[in-house]
């Protein structure tokens, strides 16, 4: 077996050229298995290029660097040091592991991706319930409240609350009776993270809940889960199982006198439930309805009784932190936002998928370094983060860090990590209508700021896309908004308005374009926007008229065609369909 | 049931419904849930899976077996997206109008379908064969934009793959 | 299988029989997986393996590993050989792995992934 691998990053196909000339030149190109693999970090290095088995990465190199690689290192065995990759303290690894050269570091999805999530065995060979057994062993329940405070923990569901605070309430909390609650009903329309954590690591926030339990003195536990997760639904119902067979739920866990049980409880896809209250009582069994706060969950929650609710991302932390110290976590992060987080990284981007950074890397890094930069080469406009509740930045802001307060400055929030990025086909009028439509929908109807504020805005930014207003517009925009924020009952009617107001915030032309100019520059609000035949590029082909659902397009074989404005519906299948560019979009 | 209009309304109601006599395995399932607290929804999850919908005779036995309101089963069922009160077509069609599937063009997908099968979202097929419905976000962005056809998830698609699709599942009818 | 663990002494005592080093295939089984086609890779492998009677190799779903784009993944782990992730496997893909990287030790050059990120917990990395 030929294990001598040589593999060059795809972004560099010259050197792979380079060193394919050289090993046939010195006869080594059968010792060698060379390769070429696609990369990440395309923007952090012009090159990388690993060798095994000696487990090696040279980055930047250049052609002419190709053959001193080849002498030095694969014939004299001597490592080329100007060449290989330094960590920020500028030391290099000569040998054992490979250093992390990449932006992404894995915590919560530590597992996902390595263990088979239907095996407890195979949790357990990764430090499975480690964390457990620790806490049951020697540890006090302040000691583990504290660890969480060190730790700096701060819950992922989209707030950011102090989760050693959340527990420290109800730890305090006088009752016989408690209960922990993992709150996995991701409605954010964009965002699957929690589902990926728990289709690929189940046990680790199986794992989270009982030392939440053990730390507040609970004996029961509701996973909160929506209905349409069917695979995380099957596995979290194979891991409790398994996890009591194994004696870490139930009674008397690992022979001690600490008892806890889980029960799954499904959503039935309610976008309010994942409001806490309104979760409550859609586990107690009606209608999700949020009620006003305080109290908190904390100290009255689920059937009146103190209660934690924790987000699948914050539980699947918490094994981490007992098991390396709250210390350890908290060296990871900014200032105040500690550990990583996972984002769903979608919409117009290259390599869209689910990425965990450190707190405080860039927007521009996740999206150009992690995410390979905008679909089609495309020219960027803006990335939106926190989903309906959330806001849209710019490209003059992707430079900021990341943190709970960076993206509340900048008018967005952390929420629970969908991330969604817009080029410049997308038009801002339409992507805020988007979400406000979902909030619309969404809105349970108790309180009126939410159930007619909503419904009103959503009327005016329709006139906008339709070409219906005039600037006041605009003011009445901002009046809606403030009133919602300020007086609607809970975080779904709060912060409703946030797309809508950080679109005019940073795209207040595009706004003005539509109200003042009557134009769409995005082509996307249909209203606006009036398709024609360029009669210089027309061919006759008949194409367009032939995939036209309403017959609007008139015109012979080899004539030029015509589009009749009275019957067309905008639904642009003759733009797409024209293959001499002879169908304009004004 | 203490409010005796209510009760006087809802008895009206009964006696309107033809009694359905529901399976050993459904009766299992409410009796394994009758008594704890905050049921109501885990046993409206079963019928919906057994039926597709909840059947209106099967509502009102759920309210006598777990001697509650009628109108609290309604107030639930009609609060949550995924419980339906009517009865769906063969196959289910679900356009996702997540964020990501919305700006890779979901709308087209939409239009294309609703012209394809003369139906509008929420509706039914006259020959029973398709529902289309829309679904928030089934969390496949990476393949955008995305249906899923009962339990088949199609990705990447564009507005001409549709027909092609869509054919597949009528032949399985002219088979039957 | 382990049964229950009745004492601390007992669960720390206990040794996984998961850590045995077994040449393993894991193939990305997250729901956007297996709307992109894993399903199919994993029977593909699974027969291939039957067929061609291979012992010592362990086929595993595993969960989502970050890169729905290049759905459905694939990754191999053969001792000796550097881990090599596969993006974009089809089931004549899946043939092409047992032969070429399984069985002949040969990495396929199409469609090579470079891991994002490091395992946090044995620090390796592909």
């Amino acid at each position: 077996m030929n294990n001598n691998v040589i593999l060059v990053s795809n972004n560099s196909p010259h050197l792979y050229d380079k060193f394919q000339k050289l090993l046939t030149e010195k006869n080594l190109i059968n010792k060698y298995q060379l390769k070429k693999f696609n990369t990440f970090g395309l923007n952090t290095y012009t090159s990388i290029i690993k060798i095994y088995p000696d487990k090696i990465i040279y980055v930047d190199s250049l052609e002419n660097d190709i053959e001193e690689i080849v002498n030095d290192h694969l014939i004299n065995g001597k490592i080329v040091k100007r060449l290989l990759y330094k960590n920020e303290h500028k030391n290099y690894l000569k040998s054992g592991p490979l250093p992390i050269y990449h932006k992404q570091l894995r915590l919560v999805l530590r597992n996902s991706g390595l263990i088979d999530p239907e095996s407890i065995e195979s949790y357990l060979s990764r430090e499975g319930y480690r964390a457990l057994a620790k806490i049951l062993n020697n540890t006090t329940q302040d000691n583990v409240i504290d660890e969480i405070k060190i730790s700096e923990l701060r819950g992922r569901g989209g707030a950011g609350y102090p989760t050693w605070l959340k527990w420290n309430f109800t730890k305090q909390a006088q009752s016989d009776i408690k209960y922990i609650i993992c709150n996995a009903d991701e409605g954010d329309p964009g965002a699957y993270m929690d589902r990926s954590v728990l289709e690929g690591d189940p046990h680790s926030v199986i794992e989270g809940m009982i030392i939440a339990a053990f730390t507040v003195n609970a004996n029961n536990g509701f996973i909160y889960i929506r209905a349409e997760y069917p695979l995380a639904i099957k596995r979290l119902e194979k891991a409790i199982k398994d996890a009591k067979e194994y004696g870490f739920l139930g009674k008397n866990i690992l022979g001690t006198n600490f008892s806890f049980d889980i029960e799954i409880r499904l959503g039935a896809g309610a976008f309010v439930c994942g409001e806490e209250t309104a979760l409550i009582s859609s586990i107690e069994g009606n209608r999700g309805m949020p009620r006003p706060r305080p109290p908190f969950p904390s100290t009255k929650g689920l059937w009146e009784k103190p209660t934690v609710i924790n987000n699948v991302e914050t539980l699947a932390n918490i094994p981490l932190i007992i098991l390396k110290g709250g210390d350890w976590y908290n060296k990871i992060g900014t200032e105040k936002s500690k550990g990583t987080k996972v984002f769903a990284l979608t919409g117009k981007v290259k390599n869209s998928g689910l990425v965990e950074v450190p707190m405080g890397t860039s927007l521009r890094e996740i999206i150009y370094d992690v995410g390979g930069g905008i679909l089609n080469d495309n020219k960027f406009k803006a990335v939106q983060t926190g989903g309906p509740s959330g806001g849209v930045i710019p490209e003059d802001k992707l430079d900021t860090p990341i943190s709970y307060e960076s993206l509340n400055e900048l008018g967005s929030i952390m929420g629970s990590g969908g991330m969604i990025v817009m080029d410049h086909t997308d038009c801002m009028v339409d992507v805020s209508k988007f979400y406000l439509q979902f909030s619309v929908d969404e809105s349970c109807g108790k309180c009126s700021p939410c159930r007619i504020g909503g419904r009103q805005m959503l009327d005016l930014l329709t006139n906008i896309s339709e070409g219906k207003s005039d600037e006041s517009i605009i003011e009445k925009i901002e009046a809606i908004s403030s009133a919602m924020q300020k007086a609607s009952l809970c975080g779904l009617g709060q912060t409703a308005p946030n797309p809508v107001i950080s679109t005019l915030k940073y795209f207040k032309d595009e706004y003005i374009d539509h109200i003042v100019n009557k134009k769409c520059i995005s082509g996307k609000c249909k209203s606006l926007i009036v398709f024609e035949i360029d009669k210089n590029n027309c061919i006759g082909c008949h194409l367009c008229a032939i995939k036209c659902p309403v017959n609007a397009i008139s015109g012979g074989k080899k004539e030029i065609h015509y589009i009749d404005q009275n019957k067309c519906i905008k639904c642009g299948l003759c733009f797409d369909a024209c293959k001499f560019n002879a169908v304009i979009k004004s | 049931m203490e409010d005796n209009n209510l009760n006087y309304i809802e008895n009206a109601i009964f006696e309107g419904v033809e009694d359905i006599k529901l399976s050993e395995e459904l009766m299992e399932h409410i009796e394994k849930w009758k008594d704890k607290p905050g049921n109501l929804i885990m046993i409206l999850h079963r019928v919906q899976q057994i039926f597709g919908y909840i059947p209106l005779n099967v509502a009102v036995k759920i309210a006598k077996e777990l001697n509650i309101h009628l109108a609290k089963i309604y107030g639930v069922i009609t609060f949550y997206h995924f419980f339906k009160t009517e009865k769906p077509g063969r196959h289910k069609i679900s356009i996702c109008m997540g964020t990501a599937c919305y700006l890779k063009g979901a709308e087209k997908i939409s239009d294309e379908l609703q012209e394809l099968l003369g139906i509008e979202i929420g509706q039914t097929t006259k020959d029973g064969l398709f529902t289309l419905e829309t679904v928030r976000c089934i969390g496949c962005c990476g393949l955008a934009p995305v249906m899923t056809i009962d339990d088949e998830v199609y990705g990447n698609l564009k507005p001409e793959d549709i027909a092609g699709i869509i054919s597949k599942y009528t032949n399985i009818k002219t088979g039957v | 299988m382990k049964k229950k663990f009745n004492s601390l002494k007992e669960f720390y005592s206990y040794q996984s029989n998961n850590t045995i080093m077994k040449s393993k295939i894991l193939v990305g089984y997250g729901s956007c997986g297996i709307a992109a086609g894993a399903d199919k890779v994993y029977d593909t492998f699974e027969s291939e393996i039957i067929k061609r009677s291979l012992k010592d190799i362990e086929l595993i779903k595993v969960g989502c590993l970050g890169l729905c784009f290049s759905e459905p993944n694939v990754e191999i782990i053969i001792n000796g050989l550097p881990d090599i992730l596969y993006g974009k496997v089809d089931e004549k893909f899946a043939v092409r792995i047992i032969d070429e990287h399984i069985i002949n030790k040969n990495i396929i050059n199409h469609n090579l992934y470079d891991k994002p990120y490091i395992d946090l917990f044995n620090n390796k990395e592909s």
